[in-house]
């Protein structure tokens, strides 16, 4: 009888793994097959594109050949005479009058143009010039942003726990570190703080209770420390009254009897975890320093391995890249000799624009909190001047 | 003659005439950290020295949790402001249902005016872009794309007035905001 139950165990830890995976897989995916469409379009589109000389670019062309007509074969005689002209006339130069579209608009390059378009990145040293072609663009754009959006903030949650549970496990081996070098009494309260903060990680999803809302706005005075005590004081009630409330989670799922039952619950979970998402996001609670912290160490690791075969960057341009990349702002200025080898470190680039967006997320949390501080600091101050006295 | 175009094709432009949005001053180094903080980033600015390298790092590093808070507030206040009409409209007309739906769809629409829709036309007015280019530049704009091919005030042959660039700011800041928000309505809807 055991032998039949093994593999029947194995094969529905399988499915369970499965199914857990299957959201993820199935954002990351479309994502790639949109990138692969939208590349395919565009490399059609623009590639395709007729050359032909404008009127500005035979004029171009013209003044060109009259100012070396009258070039003399004195060079420093040249560089003063010319300079202005010559800098006049190449600035209403335009950049796709030099450029083949074939060169460019290669597979390839139409997928690195896709991704910087639904990152929002936009470095600029590739763009759609034809008037279809900006319009497949902005519609592009349009439908590849929030399905950016959605992967990152999926992605994000995976990040956040795994964040949270080794700071968490970091902090409990400081504490236990910290245990053994001071005082009971000292201990006592860091250890229920502790144990506290990590139950209160348990999530039960039901209209925010008083307890909750002071829970969730605990995150952000937590640096204070006559609210410590409070703190703890409010979360050992709530770990009370979580024992004796009844576990409201239930009942979505029916007891698993029968496999049609147990698919249905399966189902269920995984309809379940799309409406989660972005929930563990909101839950991180790590220090902003750290999150820097992370940032630098990230990109150092990539502007380390980048100048391997960029031969024109050095490590500090490299960072420098890097950063500007994964902010999303892309400037541009930095070219790139070889975007293929890029675009295979496109995991690297969706984990490092991750980590960079929960580090911004934190930020607003922290900045928010600060604000609050200092305003009702300046608001405690002009108390004593607003007492009105009843006569 | 080949040379020149050589040079050209591989990126190196000349450090000519331009306007003051292209230079490293004031107004230029303005407008060079509004598109860094918004992460719009255009590029045809951008620090070549080292110690500007790091200050810029650590300037979005900054910058671009304050402009995301500042966007947020912009977005509650709009949404406010829409409520509160939503309201008045009630009392006066007591439609109840029907209000606050007409006044979202008001909203939607005035916004996608404001901020979509008649932009270009001033773009078309002070930079002689036609209509689509100015729709299209504002789109990029926008979503924070900012690819950088279109740039407002680097023509140098065109006079710009005083307020201009402070209204295009203006723009860009309120137009985000309310993209944010639209964005998070659709979110909302589909959810």
């Amino acid at each position: 009888m055991a032998s039949t139950s093994q593999p029947l165990r194995g094969k529905r830890a399988c499915k369970k793994v499965f199914w857990a995976v299957f959201p993820h897989a199935c954002f990351i995916l479309s994502l790639v097959i949109y990138a692969f469409l939208g590349a395919l379009m565009f490399s059609h589109i623009e590639g395709n594109r007729k050359v032909n000389l404008s009127e500005e670019y035979r004029k171009f062309l013209q003044s060109l050949w009259y100012i070396s007509r009258n070039l003399s074969d004195n060079m420093t005689e040249n560089e003063e005479v010319f300079r202005e002209k010559i800098h006049a006339l190449l600035n209403t130069a335009e950049r796709d009058w030099f450029v083949n579209p074939k060169d460019i608009w290669t597979f390839f390059g139409s997928l690195f143009f896709c991704c910087t378009v639904f990152t929002t990145v936009g470095y600029g040293n590739t763009y759609p010039v034809t008037r279809i072609g900006k319009y497949l663009c902005m519609l592009y754009a349009l439908f590849g942003i929030p399905l950016m959006f959605l992967v990152l903030t999926d992605m994000g949650d995976i990040l956040a726990t795994v964040l949270s549970k080794s700071y968490n496990e970091f902090r409990k081996l400081q504490a236990k570190f910290l245990a053994s070098k001071f005082c009971a009494g000292f201990t006592c309260n860091k250890r229920d703080e502790l144990k506290s903060r990590a139950q209160s990680k348990i999530v039960i999803n039901e209209p925010l209770t008083i307890m909750e809302v002071l829970k969730s706005q605990a995150g952000a005075k937590r640096k204070a420390v006559k609210y410590r005590n409070v703190e703890i004081f409010e979360m050992l009630i709530a770990r009370e009254s979580e024992h004796m409330k009844p576990a409201k989670n239930k009942c979505m799922e029916r007891w698993s009897s029968c496999p049609e039952l147990a698919r249905g619950k399966t189902m269920s979970r995984v309809m379940e975890n799309f409406d989660k998402i972005g929930q563990q996001l909101e839950k991180l609670d790590v220090p902003i320093v750290l999150m820097v912290l992370i940032i630098f160490v990230y990109i150092s690791c990539a502007a380390a391995i980048l100048p391997k075969w960029e031969k024109r960057l050095d490590f500090q341009e490299a960072f420098y890249f890097c950063f500007i990349t994964l902010t999303t702002i892309g400037f541009g200025d930095t070219q790139l000799e070889h975007p293929k080898f890029f675009l295979f470190c496109s995991l690297y680039i969706i984990i490092g624009m991750e980590i960079v967006f929960i580090a911004f997320k934190l930020g607003q949390e922290r900045l928010i909190g600060l604000y609050k501080q200092v305003i009702s600091f300046c608001g405690q101050k002009k108390m004593p001047s607003k007492k009105i006295y009843p006569k | 003659l080949q040379d020149i175009i050589q040079a050209y094709k591989s990126g190196i432009t000349l450090q000519g005439n331009t306007t003051s949005l292209g230079k490293w001053d004031y107004s230029g180094s303005f407008f060079f950290s509004i598109s860094a903080i918004t992460t719009i980033g255009y590029g045809n600015l951008s620090p070549s020295t080292a110690a500007g390298r790091i200050f810029c790092i650590l300037f979005a590093l900054f910058g671009i949790p304050l402009n995301l808070i500042l966007l947020n507030e912009i977005g509650q206040l709009m949404l406010l402001g829409v409520q509160h009409c939503a309201h008045c409209l009630e009392e006066v007309f007591h439609w109840q249902k029907k209000a606050s739906f007409l006044i979202k769809t008001c909203a939607l629409v005035t916004g996608l005016l404001l901020f979509l829709l008649l932009p270009p036309l001033l773009f078309s007015d002070k930079e002689g872009w036609s209509y689509e280019e100015g729709f299209y530049y504002s789109f990029i704009t926008l979503s924070t794309i900012g690819f950088g091919d279109y740039v407002i005030g680097m023509n140098p042959d065109r006079t710009y007035p005083g307020w201009y660039k402070n209204v295009i700011s203006l723009w860009i800041l309120f137009g985000m905001a309310w993209l944010a928000l639209v964005i998070k309505f659709c979110i909302n809807f589909l959810e």
